[in-house]
């Protein structure tokens, strides 16, 4: 008798009575984790759904809230309008002043380059002519020889005699 | 065996129906799935993606201390899904309480059956919208919507100008400045759930809209208030039909104010009506008019400059003057004599400017007209900027007697922002500065700074100062006994009335004038120019007692708001005492 063995271990027919053994337990536990699996997805879907509405009823609120900080910024620019300023001044009793004293003092550096006269002062710069800066440039040096020639006259010119 | 045949047959035809109809089935899920999957697919991308335009806040716009005059805010509008209301009735007097509607209105609009939502009401206070919030309806809902909003109430409203209900600028700075202002909308594409709300966490596309500049103005609020407070008492005080103000730096070129009556509401009602509307345009820029005497301070200062004459240049008034076939005559007759360019100023005289503009000869005279602006606008950047009417000795409607009439500004017209810009030449030495009245636009783009510009040197600076001075006794010099309508008790200003006759088709109606004024001061370092104009008084006609007194009333506020301090302290504490 020639017994057929394919390969040591089990016979084919004995396999696959094992692999079929082995069905009523497989099956079940993949169904069992097919369902988790689908508890799972949808666990999250929910848990992500809701979180989103919740992200959608923050930025509402948020919106909400913006909208309030404007209209409060609205408000705040009305209450400090001049007539409302003014309205209030003279609830509290104020009015416009009857009599001034005037006080001089001199000006900061800010005050000054703010001042017309400073700016007055630019403008005439900024519109200098080429011949203006050309005749402004005769002056200095007419400044310049005036100085060398009175000092030339002071040092080696004959001085005149006090006594005359 | 007929039996068995027949029952075959039956079955036969039976099978073929149901294939029939499966092919019919088939067929028709192959031309919806396949040849019209296009039209379909579009179908349900709209109806499950939904693009939403998200609207960019409109710019706000400010005076120079940055106070705003105009500011866009949010309020939420409240809005119903009318398809999935099932008791409008029910609905309408839970809402008509909280909204302050009539509830039969209310139920008239939830009653409408539509697929777009309809407004139950607009801009709600957020306490109503907090009270809707509460009530968690959900068939209605809120939506937030901007609405322009003027903190500073009718102050310079013509000015600022008009935004449309659709957002866009309609007149005044909003107009001009509207693609700076209005910013760039951005956009939703979401997935959206059947109540139309977009689904959490879907995938969407957004685009963040572009919030619109800031404007800073170069108008001081307080300048503002003052010149429009004195504007509405002297047009109350005269009955005038119209009225504009217009102070500028003269320095800068920077509009501080500018008002003009009749007005309107910015948050009125009729905003929109046929009435106000013609309301909306700017009359410091628009409306050229005959300025009338006030022109003679260009006439002296082009005849000064070129040499033509000097302030005690005299020549003989004997009440008119005869030139190119025309006689010139003073508005009210008078023979003195002699009489100096000076006097020429103190007395408005026709005869004198007339006398001056033929010594300097057409062609000098309108060069430094046209140096001066006129009969061109200024650039300044508002709408509807008019160049006025200037015939010059080319054209071909020119007469040469429009050399004498012009001179006293008669015949030429001209808009209160020409005049002072040209006055202001005037008060600074000669400089001729572009007037403007946007300072600053600050927004996502960047932020740019408008500085002052200066256009040309038109007179030179000892010109102006003579000018000034024969101006300041124009002012100072006591008539009659009467002290000057412009008189400030302490400081020495500047400036020049005019009464205009109101040209017609037939002439010049001499019941209707237009009463003015322009000045500066204090003359020492001028911080202002002051234009002032009265159209229709009905009281009196003329720029003296009309428009001087407006002058004056103005400059007394701002010369120690600018801190200017009086060139005579004397003076102001005597006049103080006396009160």
């Amino acid at each position: 008798m020639s017994s057929e063995v394919l390969r040591p271990g089990l016979s084919v027919g004995r396999r696959a009575r094992t692999q079929l053994s082995h069905l009523p337990v497989a099956f079940p536990i993949a169904l069992v984790l097919a369902m988790l699996i689908g508890l799972l997805y949808l666990n999250q879907a929910s848990v992500v759904a809701t979180t989103g509405y919740e992200v959608r009823g923050l930025e509402t609120e948020r919106q909400h809230w913006q909208i309030r900080n404007e209209q409060l910024k609205l408000e705040i620019a009305q209450l400090r309008s001049l007539d409302r300023v003014e309205t209030e001044a003279r609830r509290l009793g104020l009015g416009p002043p009857e009599q001034r004293l005037f006080v001089t003092r001199k000006a900061t550096a800010e005050e000054w380059a703010r001042s017309p006269v400073a700016q007055k002062q630019q403008l005439d710069r900024s519109s200098v002519s080429v011949d203006d800066e050309q005749e402004q440039a005769t002056e200095w040096w007419k400044v310049l020889l005036d100085y060398a020639q009175n000092w030339v006259t002071t040092r080696f010119l004959p001085k005149p005699d006090p006594g005359l | 065996m007929h039996e068995l045949h027949k029952q075959k047959w039956r079955l036969y035809a039976l099978f073929a129906i149901t294939v029939g109809c499966f092919a019919v089935l088939a067929s028709r899920l192959v031309y919806i799935q396949i040849v019209q999957h296009d039209h379909f697919y579009a179908m349900a991308q709209e109806e499950h993606w939904r693009s939403e335009e998200i609207p960019a806040r409109r710019g706000t716009i400010m005076d120079s201390a940055s106070n705003p005059l105009a500011i866009s805010v949010s309020f939420d509008s409240l809005y119903a899904n009318t398809l999935q209301i099932d008791d409008p009735d029910k609905l309408a007097e839970v809402l008509a309480p909280i909204l302050e509607v009539p509830v039969l209105e209310l139920e008239q609009k939830l009653s409408l059956k539509q697929a777009a939502p309809v407004l139950l009401k607009e801009h709600l206070p957020a306490e109503k919208a907090d009270e809707i919030r509460k009530l968690r309806l959900w068939d209605i809902y809120l939506r937030p919507e901007y609405r322009r909003e003027h903190p500073q109430g009718k102050l310079a409203a013509q000015l600022v100008g008009v935004v449309g209900r659709d957002g866009n600028g309609l007149s005044g700075l909003e107009l001009k400045w509207d693609s700076d202002l209005a910013g760039k909308p951005g956009s939703l594409l979401a997935e959206r759930d059947t109540g139309g709300e977009e689904i959490a966490l879907s995938a969407a596309e957004y685009v963040a809209p572009v919030d619109g500049s800031n404007l800073v103005l170069t108008i001081d609020r307080t300048v503002q208030m003052i010149v429009e407070r004195e504007l509405d008492a002297a047009m109350q005080q005269h009955q005038a039909a119209a009225g504009t103000v217009l102070v500028m730096d003269p320095y800068t070129g920077a509009i501080l104010a500018v008002a003009s009556r009749p007005s309107f509401d910015p948050e009125a009602k009729d905003l929109f009506s046929a009435e106000t509307v013609p309301l909306y345009s700017i009359p410091a820029v628009a409306d050229a008019f005959e300025p009338g005497s006030i022109f003679k301070i260009i006439t002296m200062a082009a005849a000064l400059d070129a040499g033509a004459v000097t302030p005690e240049t005299a020549f003989m008034n004997n009440g008119s003057f005869s030139y190119a076939g025309g006689v010139v005559r003073n508005a009210v007759w008078r023979a003195p004599g002699m009489e100096t360019m000076t006097q020429t100023l103190q007395r408005s005289s026709n005869i004198g400017a007339a006398f001056a503009a033929t010594t300097l000869g057409p062609e000098r005279f309108y060069s430094y007209v046209q140096a001066f602006g006129i009969g061109a606008p200024t650039g300044i950047e508002l709408p509807g900027e008019s160049p006025g009417i200037l015939r010059l000795p080319s054209s071909p409607d020119w007469h040469p007697f429009d050399l004498a009439t012009n001179s006293f500004g008669q015949g030429v017209s001209v808009t209160p922002i020409q005049m002072v810009t040209a006055v202001s030449a005037v008060a600074n030495g000669g400089l001729l500065m572009k007037p403007y009245v946007v300072k600053e636009v600050d927004g996502p783009t960047g932020r740019r700074v408008y500085h002052p510009t200066l256009m040309a040197q038109v007179i030179r600076p000892e010109t102006a100062a003579k000018l000034t001075q024969m101006l300041v006794s124009v002012i100072e010099t006591v008539e009659d006994g009467q002290v000057r309508g412009a008189r400030v008790a302490g400081y020495h200003l500047a400036g020049k009335t005019g009464t205009a006759e109101v040209p017609t088709e037939s002439g010049y109606a001499s019941d209707r004038t237009i009463a003015s004024f322009i000045g500066f001061g204090p003359v020492e370092s001028p911080r202002f120019v002051i234009m002032v104009t009265i159209r229709e008084p009905k009281d009196t006609p003329w720029g003296e007692t009309v428009a001087a007194p407006v002058f004056r009333n103005i400059a007394s506020q701002l010369l120690p708001y600018f801190g200017a301090a009086p060139s005579v302290p004397e003076e102001v504490q005597a006049m103080e005492s006396r009160r």
